[in-house]
């Protein structure tokens, strides 16, 4: 029994325990399991509640893989206030975050947000709640990419990809080869190639890539690749 | 002092200037820096998209060899690599089936000492500002510059143990002891679109005008950065911005080790000064030599 007196009002919570919930078939369960409950009584009513938590598959399969619970999120909406990418999405992050709790999967995956998240960490370090929505983000891009999801934005879908193939190809990074890779699967063949001469006059792209770590590197990406079950 | 030196990708291409800089400076001050051997790409920006084991595999795979090396400090430079490295070992460090796993995949045991620093912690630390102030060198006392940090250098603060998230100050320490004007503003952990400078350049203008705007109205005659692409988008896209703004930045955009090396009286051919898009000549004439 747990009592708070909040001025005039004297209000006594009741904590169930999580076997009373889901004995008790009365009560309006959207989902399998409830995370909190109890009993509020105050001014002679008294009413149950609950608070459903992981009404959707495609929540808990995001909790599963990125350890995230979307559930926490009040939608305070700091992480919006503070998202400097935020006006080019086409869902906010908070709203992403109750999309993926409403289970809308392909609303989710085939978000511009998930590719316009830019990791820079602004909203994860403000959260209140402490959900982990880089981390989120992160696992929704992994889950996009591998179901063959039809990318909203394509060229940031494309960079990834291709950087991963220039990391499996050299071991490190070679900028000159990436943007080749990128200018042939985007097709903007034309886009700062000013920008480019101009960086290879000043020597800041090498012309030849560095195989220094080439088998090290390939063989990190196979033992981490085969224990992701690929 | 001896530390182990991850360069990383951009510091051979892009950022050489870092890379140059940073040697010099470290060379000056008695830094011994040890580049780790047969070094991997840290993943970047691209493996925490595609997988969560390589995206911690790749950075630990250079860990390792740090300790290999009979090493355990490793500075970082970059502010990407510095993050997915303090990433990597946050996960492992809290959760040891991950760790075991990990271990496996990177062929190493990895001990407890393993400490992950970026060269602005390590140069900020009271010996070395003293260190600094009594040098009896050059002075950076004519210019008026803002600190910028970018996103991945102390956020989120659980994770990379360095500085303030929302007000750092080590790199306003560090330039004020060179005697540089250091003003306040209010961009110093804003982002500048990172990676989406070769995809969504559209994002990068936005965002990188607004930091350059915030820059100039505060009086700021440069910008200092801890980070290669950040420096690549404020510099090499400021002429782009001021076209599509309508308005003139000229803006010089440093490495906080090449003013460093400046205050040290390093050549600046030496701090490649050249390479820039907008002229960063000017800062040399703005050092009151004693």
């Amino acid at each position: 029994m747990i009592i708070c007196n909040n001025g005039d009002d004297v209000l006594e919570f009741e904590a169930l325990e999580d076997e009373d919930v889901e004995e008790d078939e009365g009560l309006p369960l959207q989902g399998e399991r409830t995370r909190a409950g109890g009993a509020v009584t105050g001014r002679g009513v008294e009413v149950e509640w609950q608070v459903p938590a992981a009404v959707s598959a495609f929540g808990d399969l995001l909790e599963e893989t990125s350890g995230v619970d979307t559930n926490v999120c009040y939608q305070c909406r700091k992480c919006v206030s503070g998202c400097p990418v935020a006006y080019a999405m086409d869902y906010t992050p908070v709203q992403l975050l109750h999309a993926v709790r409403l289970g809308l999967k392909d609303l989710v995956l085939g978000s511009a947000t998930i590719w316009l998240c830019a990791s820079c960490e602004t909203c994860v370090t403000r959260c209140p709640q402490n959900v982990d929505i880089v981390k989120a983000m992160d696992s929704l891009r992994v889950m996009a990419l591998r179901s063959g999801v039809k990318s909203a934005v394509p060229e940031v879908a494309g960079f990834y990809r291709s950087s991963l193939q220039n990391i499996r190809l050299f071991g490190r990074m070679y900028e000159l080869g990436l943007i080749a890779q990128l200018k042939l699967s985007t097709r903007q063949f034309a886009k700062d190639l000013d920008l480019g001469a101009q960086m290879m006059k000043k020597g800041k792209l090498k012309l030849l890539p560095e195989f220094a770590s080439l088998g090290a590197a390939r063989r990190v990406v196979s033992r981490a690749s085969k224990l992701e079950g690929k | 002092m001896k530390y182990a030196y991850y360069p990383g990708c951009s510091l051979h291409s892009t950022g050489k200037e870092y890379d140059a800089s940073l040697r010099a400076v470290c060379l000056r001050l008695g830094i011994e820096l040890v580049e780790v051997k047969g070094w991997v790409c840290c993943g970047s920006a691209a493996a925490h998209a595609a997988s969560r084991r390589l995206a911690v595999a790749l950075p630990l795979k250079n860990l390792a060899q740090v300790e290999r090396q009979g090493l355990e400090e490793v500075l970082v430079p970059c502010a990407a690599c510095f993050s997915r490295f303090k990433f990597a070992w946050h996960e492992i460090e809290g959760q040891p089936e991950l760790r075991r796993e990990m271990e496996d995949v990177v062929e190493h045991h990895f001990g407890d000492g393993l400490r992950i620093l970026h060269p602005l912690e390590v140069m900020a630390r009271d010996e070395h500002l003293a260190q600094l102030a009594s040098l009896k060198g050059p002075s950076l006392a004519g210019l008026r510059v803002v600190c910028y940090y970018g996103c991945l250098l102390t956020r989120p603060p659980e994770v990379t143990h360095f500085d303030d998230a929302e007000y750092p100050q080590s790199m306003d320490r560090l330039l004020s002891a060179l005697g540089a004007s250091v003003l306040d503003w209010g961009y110093r952990t804003d982002c500048c679109g990172a990676s989406f400078s070769l995809t969504r350049t559209d994002i990068v203008r936005k965002l990188s005008h607004d930091i350059l705007e915030g820059a100039r109205e505060v009086g700021a005659e440069a910008i200092a950065t801890a980070c290669p692409l950040c420096q690549l988008n404020l510099d090499s896209r400021q002429r782009e911005i001021e076209a599509e703004y309508g308005t003139r930045y000229n803006l010089p955009i440093y490495y906080f080790t090449q003013l460093m090396g400046l205050a040290l009286g390093v050549p600046s051919r030496e701090l490649m000064l050249g390479r820039h898009f907008v002229d960063a000549r000017r800062a040399p004439e703005k050092v009151v030599m004693p």
